[in-house]
C-alpha cells in the first residue's frame, strides 16, 4: 500500500475512533483562523465565486418573453425555465436531471479529486466571501487571533459589529434571493421596502438568510467535516489516478527550519522549510504533509502558499501540488480507465436521453376518472354508458382546441359537451365524456377502451386506457 | 462539574441533536420533494378534509415538517438503540 493509502487508512481510522466516542464526547474544535493567500489557485477560486455568486445573485432579475427566467412557481405547480414551463407531471425530468448531477459529480471526482467541494459548494464559496469580509473588517491571520483574545475595547466592539453589520446584509440580500426564484423578485422587492411580505415569504427570507449567516459565519469547515454526506463517500471515486493535493514527502523530507542560500544535502535536510505557511492558509486546520485526509477540501490554498516560499527560498515549485498517487510513485498516470469511461458513457447516454425526451414531450396531458356514482347505464335501444370525467392540461405556450374520440369497441362513440374544448395555455379543463357502445358487443362485463384527446390542428394527441364496464351477459 | 467537562457535555448534547436533526432534514427534504410532484395538496385536502382551509403553502409546509418530524424520529431511535449497546460493550471490555 503506498504512503497516501495508508495514511487515509489512518486517517479512517481515527474516524472511527471519533465515531465510537459520538456519543459520550467529540473533541471540541479550535476556532481555525484561515491565513489569507494570493497565487494561481487562489485566482481560481475568486473567479469561481464571482462566476457562481454572480449567477445566483442575477438570474432572478433575468426576464426571458416577457417574464422572469427562473420562476419555480410552487403555488401554482409549474416551473418556468426560460423558454420551457415544467409541470408536477414532468417530475421525471427533474429526477433524471438530479441523477445527471449526481453523476458528474462522481465523473468529475474520480477525475480531478474534489474540485466540487473547493471550487462550486455554495458552502466553500459563501465561506471564502465572509473570510473576505472577516478579513476587511478584523485584518489578516495574527490580527484577528489577537482580537479574539483582547478584551471588549471600542476597537473590537466597532471591528465585530461592522462584520456581522455586512454579513447579516449579505445574508439578508442572500434570503431575498432565494425566495426571489420561487416568487417574481421584482414585486418581492416592493413588496420588502412596503413591509408587504407574505408570511411564508418572509420566514424563508429569514431561515435562508439565517442559515447563510450560520453557515458561512461560523459553522464553516465544520459543515464539511459533520453535515456533509458527500465528504463521506467521495473517496469511494477515487483511485490512484486521481488528481490529488499532495506533499512530495520524498523532496520534503527530513523538514526543517535553515538559512536562505543553505544548501540543504549539507544539513541533511529535505525541501520543506516547516514554515507551516500551509497549515496556516487552511481553510479546515489541516496539515497536508499528514497525507490525504478527508477533510481536505481540495481548495489549493496550501499548493500556493507553498509555491510562494518555494519561490523565496530559490528552490523549484511543487512540493505541495495537485498530482496523483501514481505520479507520486513514478507511475505513469492514466486518464481513460474503466471507471472514467463507465461514468461518461452513462453521463452521454442520460444527457441526450433526456435532452430528446424534453425535446419530444408532448405538451398536454390527459388524466381519465371514471365516475364513481354508477359504474354504466343502460340506455333505450340496448345502449350501454359509461361516464367519465377526464382532465386535459394544456402545457403548450399557445391555446388549442382538443377534440375527444374513443377505440377499442365496434362502434363506440365518444360525445363531448361542448364538442369542441378550448383550454388557454397552461389551463387545465375538467370535461365529462360519455362513450356509448351497443350491448351486443359487450362478450365481458369490463373493457378496456382507449380514449384519444386530439389538437384541432393535429399536432397534439394523447391517448390513455380506461375501462368500460357493462352488465353481466344474461342472456346466456 | 468542571468548566470544560460542562463544556463538553454540552458539545456532545449538540452533536447528538444534530446526527439527529440534519439528516432527517435532507430526508424530509427529498421525501417532500417527491411526494408533492405526485401529489398536489389542493387535492388531498379535498379529499381526506375538505372542511378545513389549507392552501398549497401550507400544504407545502405542513408535509415537510411532517416528514421531517417523522425521520427525526426514526434518527433519534437508531441514536438510541446506538447508545446502550456501546456502552455495554464498553463495560464488558472493562470486565474482561
Amino acid at each position: 500500500m503506498s504512503e497516501a493509502r495508508n495514511r487515509r487508512g489512518r486517517g479512517a481510522k481515527q474516524e472511527d475512533a471519533a465515531a465510537s466516542e459520538a456519543v459520550s464526547m467529540y473533541q471540541s474544535r479550535e476556532k481555525v483562523y484561515p491565513r489569507g493567500i494570493k497565487g494561481r489557485f487562489q485566482s481560481l477560486r475568486k473567479f469561481a465565486v464571482f462566476a457562481l455568486l454572480g449567477l445566483y445573485y442575477l438570474l432572478p432579475w433575468v426576464t426571458w418573453n416577457g417574464r422572469q427566467a427562473i420562476l419555480l412557481d410552487l403555488p401554482a405547480r409549474e416551473f418556468h425555465i426560460f423558454g420551457l414551463t415544467f409541470w408536477p407531471q414532468d417530475f421525471f425530468f427533474l429526477a433524471l436531471l438530479l441523477i445527471i448531477c449526481a453523476l458528474s459529480l462522481f465523473f468529475v471526482t474520480a477525475l480531478a479529486g474534489r474540485v466540487w467541494c473547493g471550487y462550486a459548494c455554495p458552502q466553500t464559496v459563501w465561506t471564502e466571501v465572509f473570510l473576505w469580509i472577516e478579513h476587511w473588517t478584523e485584518g489578516d491571520r495574527p490580527r484577528r487571533m489577537k482580537l479574539d483574545r483582547g478584551p471588549w475595547n471600542r476597537e473590537k466592539i466597532v471591528r465585530k459589529f461592522s462584520k456581522h453589520g455586512i454579513w447579516i446584509l449579505l445574508a439578508a440580500w442572500t434570503g431575498f434571493t432565494f425566495v426571489g426564484f420561487f416568487t417574481p423578485i421584482r414585486e418581492l422587492g416592493v413588496r420588502v421596502f412596503t413591509l408587504d411580505l407574505g408570511p411564508w415569504e418572509t420566514f424563508w427570507l429569514i431561515f435562508y438568510g439565517f442559515a447563510t449567516w450560520g453557515n458561512a459565519g461560523f459553522m464553516r469547515e465544520n459543515v464539511c467535516l459533520y453535515m456533509c454526506p458527500y465528504a463521506r463517500f467521495q473517496s469511494a471515486m477515487f483511485d490512484r489516478d486521481t488528481l490529488i493535493i499532495s506533499y512530495d514527502e520524498a523532496r520534503g523530507e527530513p523538514r526543517g527550519p535553515r538559512k536562505r542560500g543553505a544548501d540543504p544535502a549539507e544539513l541533511g535536510l529535505g525541501d520543506c522549510i516547516d514554515c507551516t505557511m500551509c497549515v496556516q492558509v487552511c481553510p479546515t486546520g489541516i496539515d497536508i504533509r499528514d497525507g490525504l485526509q478527508y477533510e481536505c477540501i481540495a481548495c489549493g490554498a496550501c499548493i500556493d502558499a507553498c509555491d510562494q516560499v518555494m519561490d523565496k527560498m530559490g528552490y523549484p515549485r511543487g512540493l505541495i501540488r495537485y498530482t496523483t498517487e501514481n505520479t507520486l510513485e513514478g507511475k505513469p498516470t492514466r486518464i481513460f480507465r474503466p471507471r472514467v469511461i463507465v461514468y461518461s458513457v452513462l453521463l452521454l447516454a442520460l444527457i441526450a436521453g433526456t435532452l430528446t425526451a424534453v425535446a419530444m414531450r408532448t405538451p398536454m396531458r390527459v388524466d381519465i376518472l371514471p365516475d364513481r356514482n354508477a359504474l354504466y347505464r343502460e340506455l333505450d335501444g340496448g345502449r350501454i354508458e359509461n361516464v367519465y370525467d377526464v382532465k386535459v392540461l394544456n402545457m403548450s405556450q399557445q391555446a388549442h382546441t382538443y377534440t375527444v374520440s374513443a377505440s377499442g369497441l365496434p362502434g363506440i362513440t365518444a360525445d363531448t359537451d361542448p364538442d369542441r374544448i378550448e383550454i388557454a395555455a397552461g389551463e387545465q379543463r375538467n370535461v365529462p365524456v360519455r362513450l356509448r357502445v351497443d350491448a351486443s358487443v359487450m362478450s365481458t362485463p369490463g373493457t378496456d377502451v382507449e380514449l384519444t384527446v386530439t389538437s384541432e390542428d393535429g399536432t397534439l394527441s394523447v391517448t390513455e386506457t380506461t375501462r368500460f364496464h357493462g352488465p353481466y351477459n344474461r342472456g346466456e | 462539574m468542571s468548566d470544560a467537562s460542562a463544556t463538553q457535555a454540552a458539545s456532545s448534547r449538540l452533536r447528538w441533536l444534530g446526527a439527529i436533526l440534519w439528516p432527517s432534514f435532507l430526508t424530509a427534504g427529498v421525501a417532500t420533494m417527491v411526494f408533492f410532484a405526485n401529489v398536489d395538496p389542493e387535492t388531498l385536502r379535498y379529499e381526506t378534509l375538505p372542511d378545513w382551509e389549507i392552501g398549497r403553502k401550507l400544504g407545502y409546509t405542513l408535509g415537510f415538517f411532517m416528514f421531517w418530524a417523522v425521520c427525526a424520529a426514526s434518527s433519534a431511535l437508531s441514536v438510541w438503540l446506538f447508545s446502550p449497546a456501546r456502552r455495554a460493550a464498553k463495560a464488558g471490555r472493562k470486565e474482561s
